[in-house]
């Protein structure tokens, strides 16, 4: 499946690539509805609705993907009808429930029992873990909602472009507006668990900003939405890959440029040429962080006995189903003194043949007892295809391996391991 | 006072009950706890230009609403003797929408879109249709342009095109002439009059033109506070009316066949120029 992928810079995230073509191509598409009939508040209300639902799944245990569409659903329901007429969501009332939805989240994030980690991709998702199961309901749902709303393309139109005409003339606008509310609850909902809040309303949003400054035509404009979320979704991918820098955000600045080069271009094509030629120049610019190379960590001078030291080993096995067990075990050495700088957190990157996975190993290594500590775990995650090594890095940080440092090798390292069969 | 000035002789109406395209019958309509409408009963015939006058606030526009089906009446109601009128609805042009990347046809062929019927996409037939209509109001060279690139006068005939490419039975129009400039202005209402004269269409109008209410109109229907009093425009656009309607002295004069309206009393008299004194 990634042999044609070899030697771009996508060979070593599949997966994302994937989810990202999915939902760079189709979320536009719904998108362009929400910037035509004025309301993109909608759309980034609807995703931290879902948000708030899948931490409430989480805290009470439940189903997530269902949970978070039945509270999406609920509030299109609640709010699109009032004193019993479909009416359309007023700017106030969606940005009270952008708040309440925000702060529920969060809430209900503090009390979750789940891993922090698990929080984390599940809440604001991650396209290099999109799972085989994730990406198929996206696709399948993103396309089912497509098609739908192009089944009624004359009538959304007709309703978005002039709603009292089209009520006047004995179209039902209102609703099929609430046709479009509901495809979008439902799709923003699925699509959130893969790529995070933040890239589903950047896709759903800015891509179609930019084609309506060039589009000359209502269905070129669509197109032309479509293929630009997908050259973004590209360009923030390779721009992740090549400086090692966080992928959602790396698509959504990469989607938020093509705006002011498409408005330039919409003045002048020499304009948008050159803004275009800036992006590329500063994109290029942008260097990979230094990081340590863990693959060789026991060839480091050995470290001071009054520092923190920790040395990880690493035993991976694959089943059939893609499904990879990694078991660790950690010796942790403290310094003599309890200021041997031993991290807050103990943070375990795995990478590999597609693999590019976060695990909180210690949550806590300064409470840990001075002295020599064992300790062992293991996790287990689905791999997007066959894995023959995996290597490790250990990271230090607060709360999330991406927003955390590289450990010194020469006090931290992980050796990498080849993958067993089963 | 001077008496009101003559006017030219009525157009022969159309006085069959086919005629009749809806009557409003002592409605009454509220937005919230506030009554906008109280008892209103008015008649939309075809081949009339029947138009709603009135200050700002005064109802005109929810009357519109609720005879257009848009607003539901809290008491009385609207019926259609010969069943529901095919509606053409131009609302006000400065209202419609310019981030939609459409062109003046795939504007006009939204008015189409009722009657194709769900899945079923607009043909070489309608786009025909639709062509026709632009044609017949002169902006067949449009059909290609940006609608949000056209000027407010080119955007108000698109969208009379719209209004007419289905071919309506009942023309309905909100404030048609705000905004337009002299020439513009004067093509519509010759086009509003000859749809109704000579077409007999029944055409409703919402506006604040006096001039073309007393000039071009059949039947006006003068709103004031939610309350309404229809006649013919002979009858109702006298200098006691229009005062009484507006809170403030209003003349109706004729001008070169033309009825004007102006605003505050007769002026007084010039004094004659004292005789000379004798050498």
């Amino acid at each position: 499946m990634t042999s044609w992928l070899e030697g771009t810079p996508f060979a070593a995230i599949p997966g994302a690539l994937a989810a990202g073509l999915v939902a760079g191509g189709l979320l536009p598409l719904l998108g362009m509805w929400v910037v035509l009939q004025r309301v993109v508040f909608l759309g980034i209300t609807l995703a931290q609705v879902a948000a708030a639902g899948v931490a409430l799944a989480l805290v009470l245990d439940l189903p997530l993907l269902p949970f978070a569409m039945a509270t999406t659903l609920l509030v299109v329901g609640v709010g699109a009808t009032r004193r019993g007429r479909v009416t359309t969501l007023g700017d106030s009332t969606l940005g009270a429930t952008f708040c309440a939805a925000s702060a529920l989240a969060l809430l209900f994030i503090s009390r979750s029992a789940s891993d922090l980690d698990e929080v984390q991709h599940v809440l604001h998702g991650n396209l290099i873990y999109a799972l085989p199961g994730d990406l198929r309901l996206m696709g399948f749902t993103l396309a089912g909602g497509v098609l739908l709303l192009g089944a009624c393309f004359k009538e959304l139109l007709f309703a978005a472009f002039d709603t009292e005409t089209a009520a006047a003339l004995g179209l039902r606008a209102r609703l099929w507006q609430l046709l479009l509310f509901v495809v979008l609850a439902v799709s923003l909902s699925v699509s959130m668990r893969t790529t995070g809040s933040l890239l589903c309303f950047s896709m759903l949003v800015l891509p179609p900003l930019a084609a309506l400054q060039l589009g000359r035509g209502i269905t070129a404009s669509f197109l032309l939405a479509s293929a630009l979320g997908v050259l973004g979704t590209l360009a923030g991918l390779a721009l992740a890959v090549s400086a090692d820098l966080h992928v959602e955000s790396s698509i959504t600045l990469s989607l938020f440029v093509l705006v002011p080069i498409c408005a330039g271009w919409r003045r002048h094509a020499a304009l948008g040429l050159l803004l275009a030629g800036l992006a590329l120049a500063l994109g290029a610019l942008v260097q990979p962080a230094a990081l340590p190379d863990s693959h060789h960590g026991h060839q480091h001078a050995p470290a001071p006995a009054d520092t923190f030291h920790v040395d990880v080993a690493l035993t991976a096995t694959q089943a059939g189903d893609g499904a990879l067990v990694v078991q660790w075990a950690a010796t942790v050495q403290r310094g003599k003194s309890a200021e041997d700088h031993a991290p807050a957190a103990l943070w375990l990157l795995l990478t590999g043949d597609g693999v590019f996975h976060e695990h909180l190993l210690l949550p806590h290594p300064q409470d840990l007892p001075l002295g020599e500590s064992r300790h062992a775990g293991s996790l287990r995650l689905v791999a997007p295809g066959p894995v023959h090594r995996l290597e490790g890095q250990l990271w230090s940080g607060p709360s999330s391996a991406l927003d955390a440092a590289p450990l010194d090798p020469g006090l931290a390292a992980a050796q990498g391991c080849d993958v067993s069969r089963t | 006072m001077p008496a009101p000035p003559p006017r030219p002789p009525s157009r022969p109406a159309v006085p069959t009950a086919e005629a009749l395209l809806l009557v409003a019958e002592h409605v009454a309509a509220r937005y919230g706890r506030h009554t906008a409408l109280h008892d209103v009963s008015l008649e939309i015939r075809r081949g009339q230009v029947t138009t709603l006058v009135g200050p700002n606030g005064s109802g005109k526009t929810t009357m519109l609403r609720v005879l257009l089906g848009l607003l539901r009446p809290h008491a009385g109601s609207v019926r259609a003797p010969g069943g529901r009128p095919r509606i053409g609805y131009v609302p006000q042009a400065d209202r419609s929408e310019t981030v939609f990347p459409v062109s003046a046809l795939e504007v006009v062929l939204m008015g189409l879109t009722p009657s194709l019927g769900w899945l079923r996409r607009a043909g070489r037939a309608q786009h025909l249709a639709a062509r026709d209509a632009l044609a017949r109001l002169r902006v067949a060279d449009l059909a290609g342009r940006m609608f949000r690139d056209l000027s407010g006068g080119q955007r108000q005939r698109v969208l009379l095109a719209r209004a007419l490419v289905a071919g309506p039975q009942l023309l309905v129009l909100d404030e048609p002439v705000r905004g337009l400039d002299f020439a513009s202005t004067n093509q519509l209402v010759r086009l509003l009059h000859d749809l109704a004269h000579v077409q007999h269409l029944g055409v409703l109008v919402a506006t604040h033109s006096l001039e073309l209410v007393a000039n071009h109109a059949d039947v006006v229907a003068l709103f004031r506070a939610g309350r309404c009093e229809v006649g013919p425009v002979a009858a109702m656009l006298d200098d006691e009316h229009l005062s009484r309607y507006h809170g403030m002295p209003v003349r109706v004069r004729t001008v070169e066949g033309q009825t004007v309206v102006l605003p505050g009393p007769d002026p007084e008299p010039e004094p004659d120029p004292a005789p000379e004194p004798a050498p």
